[in-house]
Parts: structure tokens; C-alpha cells; sequence
């Protein structure tokens, strides 16, 4: 038995390298290196550039490698209440947007799970229909402003909560739990949401995990439905914030604080102070990457994508 | 008990079991809602009237009802405006783009790090090449301007060499080659996770046979590894031939301006400009609408119908 376990996964001691091979090894992972090294260098260059003050920046040299550090740029960003309002938008935006769109996903996945349902056939059309047809822009802008949501953050969050391409997920996920442990449960006379919630979840929280992160970072990064609908600057999210700075430059931030400096003669890095705040909005996605990656490398989305 | 399997049932049978699944209809009651006002309202809405509105005359806080038909007039007006056809021709060879770069690309790197043997050396590398997917746009774009700006760190070195500054995001020659290789830079890695997990399904014994037969190793990826990913590939392309009238909106929106939007503007800016610019035509931009998503479907089915016909799995 070992002997066969060994045999199988070292398939490779069939076969001794070549030189060729080890050559073609190594142009590999030369390819891969440089590739890797572009995309961590406009990481590296962002983060570079935030940290430094209008001195460092203006000696071209100090762009590649760093000296004189300083976190002026990040004084100034935060110096401005707009920047910590938007931030306290989308981290509302994305809290309340995430369990609303987790409740009623895993409704809907349970339910659709159930084959025994009357109608199922149907349901499942009406839920796969709008993976292929939508209204269009403006239908779809006319119906959220008829329904009084413009310039309330309720726009940002009620569109977007229910992804279809989340709803199957979980329910294919849901899919592949043994019947036998449900109707056990139900045997103890247990109702259907009893068995939702003490016999389900707790087997589903892989999917639970993946979709929670993936809703995480779909919240945190939406700046659309905000750009069309909210016009009150104290109700813009982050995302849409550093649109309106560094993309549109139709915005300040920090001016008031920039300002003074100015005129205290001290000099500024507008660029530093963009990248400062693009940092800002890069961190949150940095530190559930982690996690994100976890979840995503096993395997669970992709298993059930296939379906 | 749950052998419904007949054809016709009767009546009673079916209440008891609509009785039965009661609790399964609530569940889905808060999902369905939402579809039905965020997704089904726009298609057909008495209010606002729907896709239906590429065929009224829009007027401002009035019923749909009381707008006047103007048949097609929209889709004709639509075919009369130079924009028109600049924004399409844009959106199709940014599309066409796609295909050719941002479709291959995460086969290619699949491939090679399907070949890196230390598993702990290939997951390095995707844990890097896959964290920019997780980026919005505007945050990829915020880190290009860093990059690309004339006073970002490439001209900085340019200039430290002695070279001209280039103004890359406002020049011509540079951004389409921007547009594509950023869309590389973001979704490549993320790309490569459904094409390992597709190698990583195939039977090890097949690569085993191919050793004793003393198969190259490029020998084993053109006739061991491709075999096993062409499905998934067919299947990835026959989506993007589906979706050749977006062309990515969200990237485009932010990498656009005042200098290159002649030849970087695609439909949806087009039509995000129609809708929201000077001179709204809501009619106009719900036709455009109505008929880009025509086009897309029906490139879909045929993309999918001539992948059937050569035999492969398909999408639908």
C-alpha cells in the first residue's frame, strides 16, 4: 500500500532531467519572477510615493529607493473630514450591504436546494433570467430614483443585493449535503428553519466564508451605483471619493490643511497626496486578502462553478 | 412520499405539497423581491415603462402611459450620428483586444506555473499575480497614474536618463497598449485559478503514460495538459464572444479623458455620457441599450451554437 502511494505521486522519479529541461526551468521561472516583479513594483512605487514630502519627491533618485521618509501626505488627507465620512460610508455601506445580501442568499440558496419544491423549475428561470437580460441604464436609474432613493445610501446598498451568480453558488454548495441529514433532523421535529440553522450553516461555512469575502470586497470596491445617485458629498463613499481626487480631479482633499502649509512655504507632493489616499482604499482588500485567498485557492468556488 | 414523478398531478396533491414546502417559499420571498424591483421592474414597468422606453418619446414626470410612440425613431437616430459608429468601431477593436491578449494570457501563465514543480514557489506566485483581481478599477487606475503620470516614477526615470517625458494616458499611441496590458496586470492571476484547478483535475495517469513513452515535456503539455483545459477555455471564450459590446466599462471610465477619448470612448461611455451629459436622450440611450444587449445574446448563442457543432462542451 505505501509502496503504491509512493509510486504514484512521485510520477516524476520516472524521469531524469535533461539539461534542456533545467534550461527550460529556469526560463520559467525567470518569466514568472519578472512578471511578479510588475506587479509588486506599482504597489511598491504607490506606497513610496505617498511617503514622501515634496523634498524627497523633487530628487528624482528618491523615487526608486527610498530616504527620508515622511507621513506629511497622510497628515494632510486626514486632516480633511471628508476623507474619514466616506470612509465611515463604505464601511456602513459594506457592513449593512453584506448581511442583507448574506441573509437573503442563503434563503434563497436553501430553498432552491430543495428539489421536492412545487415549481422549482420556475423559480430557477426567474432567478437565471437576469444573468442574461437587464433593462439597460437608464430603465434601471428611472425605477431606483421613482422609488425615492436618490441621495440616500439606501441607493448604494438595496440594488445590489441579491447576485444571482452568488445564489447559485450557495445553493450547489447546499446541494452536495447529504439528504439523509437533513431528514434526520426533521425526524426530531425539527422545522425547516431549524434545520436551516443548526444542521446547514454549520456544514456550509466554507461557502459561507467565500461568499461573505467575495460580497466583502464587491461593497468595499462599488462606486457606481454612488457616482449616479448620490450627490451629497458627506454621503460619497471612499471609492467614489478618490474618483472625484486623483481620477476627475473635480475634488480637493485635505486643501484647507494644504493650504496653510502653503502658505507657511512649505512645499507640497500633490501626486504624494493622491497616492496617500489611493493606499487608504487599498489597505482594507490587503488585509482579507489573507483570507480570501484561503477560501478561493481551495477550490469551493470553482468546484461549483463548474455545475 | 416524494416520488412526484408523473406528468399531470392533481390538484389536491399539489396543495399538500405546496403546504409541505410552505417555509421554503418564505425563504425565498426577500430574494425574489428584490430581483422583481431591482432587475424585472426595469424590463417592464407601467411608470417608467422598461426597455419599452426605446420606443416612447420621454418626457419628465410623466406616465409612461402618457408618452407618445415614436416607433423606431431612436434606433435610426442612433445609426445617424458619427459617435455612433466611432464608439463601436472603439468598442470592437478594444473588445477584439481582449480576445486576442486578455483571453490567452491567463493559459499562457497557467501553463508555466503549472510547470514550476515546488508547490510552495508556485503558490508564491499566485498568491501575488491574484491580488490585484480584488482592486476596484479606480484603485488600479489611482496606482497606473503613479506609474504613467509625466511627473509618475517612469518619466521621472526617463527624464533622469536624459529621454523626453511622455504623457502616456492622454497619448494616443500609449493607451490602447495601456488598456490592455493593465487588464492583463489585473485579471491574469485571477484568470490562471480556474485553468490550474482544470489542470489539477486531469489523471495523473496520463502524464505517467507520457513519461514511459518518453514524452518531451512540451510534448506533454500539447497533448496531455491542452486536451484537459481546451473545455474550459471553449466555455471562457464562448462568454467573452457574448460580452463583445461591453469592453469594460469600469476600466475604461477611468483610464478616459479629454485627450484620448476619440479613440478609447466605447458604447457604455457613450452611453453613460448620453445618459447623464449634456442633451439626455433617454430614449435614444434605452435603445442603444436594448440593442447592444440583443447583439451580445445573440453572439452567445452562436458562438455557443458553433462550439456544439464542433463537438466541445458548450455554455448553455
Amino acid at each position: 500500500m505505501k509502496l503504491l502511494k509512493k509510486k504514484n505521486t512521485s510520477g516524476s522519479s520516472f524521469y531524469s532531467y535533461s539539461v534542456g529541461d533545467k534550461i527550460a526551468d529556469f526560463i520559467i521561472l525567470a518569466l514568472l519572477a519578472l512578471f511578479a516583479f510588475t506587479i509588486i513594483f506599482p504597489f511598491y512605487n504607490m506606497i513610496i510615493l505617498s511617503l514622501s514630502d515634496y523634498a524627497s519627491s523633487s530628487k528624482t533618485a528618491m523615487k526608486l529607493i527610498p530616504k527620508d521618509l515622511s507621513l506629511v501626505n497622510y497628515k494632510i488627507i486626514f486632516s480633511d473630514p471628508k476623507l474619514l465620512s466616506s470612509i465611515y460610508v463604505s464601511l456602513f455601506v459594506t457592513v449593512v450591504g453584506v448581511v442583507m445580501s448574506m441573509g437573503t442568499t442563503i434563503l434563497a440558496g436553501y430553498a432552491l436546494s430543495r428539489k421536492s419544491m412545487p415549481g422549482r423549475k420556475w423559480v430557477m428561470l426567474f432567478f437565471i433570467i437576469p444573468m442574461f437580460f437587464s433593462g439597460g441604464l437608464i430603465p434601471w436609474y428611472l425605477v431606483v430614483t421613482n422609488l425615492g432613493l436618490n441621495n440616500s445610501l439606501w441607493a448604494i446598498i438595496l440594488p445590489s443585493i441579491v447576485n444571482v451568480f452568488y445564489v447559485i453558488l450557495m445553493k450547489n454548495y447546499f446541494n452536495t449535503i447529504p439528504d439523509s441529514l437533513l431528514e434526520a433532523a426533521r425526524m426530531d421535529g425539527a422545522t425547516e428553519w431549524q434545520v436551516l440553522i443548526r444542521v446547514v450553516l454549520p456544514i456550509a461555512k466554507p461557502i459561507l466564508a467565500t461568499i461573505a469575502l467575495f460580497l466583502i470586497v464587491d461593497k468595499w470596491n462599488d462606486w457606481w451605483t454612488a457616482k449616479l445617485f448620490i450627490q451629497d458629498s458627506d454621503k460619497m463613499p471612499l471609492q467614489l471619493l478618490i474618483r472625484n481626487v486623483v481620477i476627475e480631479s473635480s475634488m480637493d482633499i485635505g486643501s484647507e490643511k494644504a493650504q496653510a502649509m502653503k502658505n507657511s512655504k512649505v512645499l507640497l507632493n500633490p501626486l504624494g497626496i493622491q497616492m496617500a489616499s489611493v493606499v487608504v482604499a487599498t489597505l482594507p482588500i490587503l488585509f482579507i486578502y489573507p483570507l480570501l485567498q484561503k477560501h478561493f485557492s481551495k477550490g469551493i468556488l470553482l468546484g461549483s462553478l463548474k455545475e | 412520499m416524494r416520488s412526484g414523478n408523473k406528468k399531470t398531478k392533481p390538484l389536491g396533491q399539489v396543495i399538500t405539497a405546496v403546504k409541505k414546502n410552505k417555509s421554503f417559499y418564505f425563504m425565498l420571498l426577500p430574494a425574489v423581491l428584490f430581483l422583481l424591483v431591482f432587475s424585472y421592474l426595469p424590463m417592464f414597468n407601467l411608470k417608467s415603462g422598461g426597455v419599452l422606453l426605446a420606443f416612447k418619446h420621454y418626457r419628465f414626470n410623466t406616465s409612461f402611459l402618457d408618452m407618445e410612440w415614436v416607433g423606431l425613431k431612436w434606433f435610426v437616430k442612433l445609426f445617424n450620428q458619427n459617435d455612433f459608429w466611432r464608439v463601436l468601431r472603439n468598442t470592437l477593436i478594444i473588445s477584439f483586444g481582449h480576445l486576442m491578449i486578455s483571453f490567452p494570457a491567463p493559459i499562457i501563465l497557467a501553463l508555466m506555473m503549472n510547470e514550476v514543480r515546488r508547490e510552495k514557489v508556485k503558490r508564491f506566485f499566485q498568491t501575488i499575480f491574484t491580488f490585484p483581481n480584488f482592486l476596484s478599477w479606480i484603485i488600479v487606475a489611482g496606482i497606473l497614474r503613479g506609474m504613467l503620470l509625466t511627473d509618475g516614477t517612469i518619466n521621472t526615470v526617463l527624464a533622469q536618463m536624459g529621454m523626453e517625458r511622455v504623457s502616456f494616458l492622454t497619448n494616443l499611441d500609449w493607451i490602447r497598449p495601456i488598456i490592455f496590458s493593465s487588464a492583463v496586470w489585473k485579471n491574469v492571476g485571477w484568470g490562471t485559478i480556474i485553468y490550474l484547478a482544470t489542470i489539477a483535475g486531469i489523471d495523473s495517469s496520463q502524464y505517467e503514460a507520457a513519461l514511459i513513452d518518453g514524452a518531451s515535456r512540451w510534448q506533454r503539455i500539447r497533448y496531455v495538459t491542452w486536451p484537459g483545459i481546451k473545455g474550459t477555455a471553449t466555455i471562457l471564450l464562448v462568454l467573452q464572444v457574448g460580452s463583445i459590446l461591453n469592453a469594460g466599462f469600469d476600466q475604461i471610465f477611468q483610464l478616459t479623458n479629454d485627450l484620448n477619448y476619440k479613440i478609447v470612448d466605447i458604447l457604455d461611455i457613450y452611453l453613460y455620457k448620453y445618459a447623464f451629459g449634456k442633451g439626455a436622450n433617454y430614449g435614444l440611450v434605452t435603445a442603444a441599450g436594448l440593442l447592444k444587449s440583443v447583439v451580445n445574446f445573440s453572439l452567445l448563442l452562436t458562438a455557443n451554437h458553433i462550439v456544439k457543432k464542433m463537438g466541445q462542451e458548450s455554455v448553455l
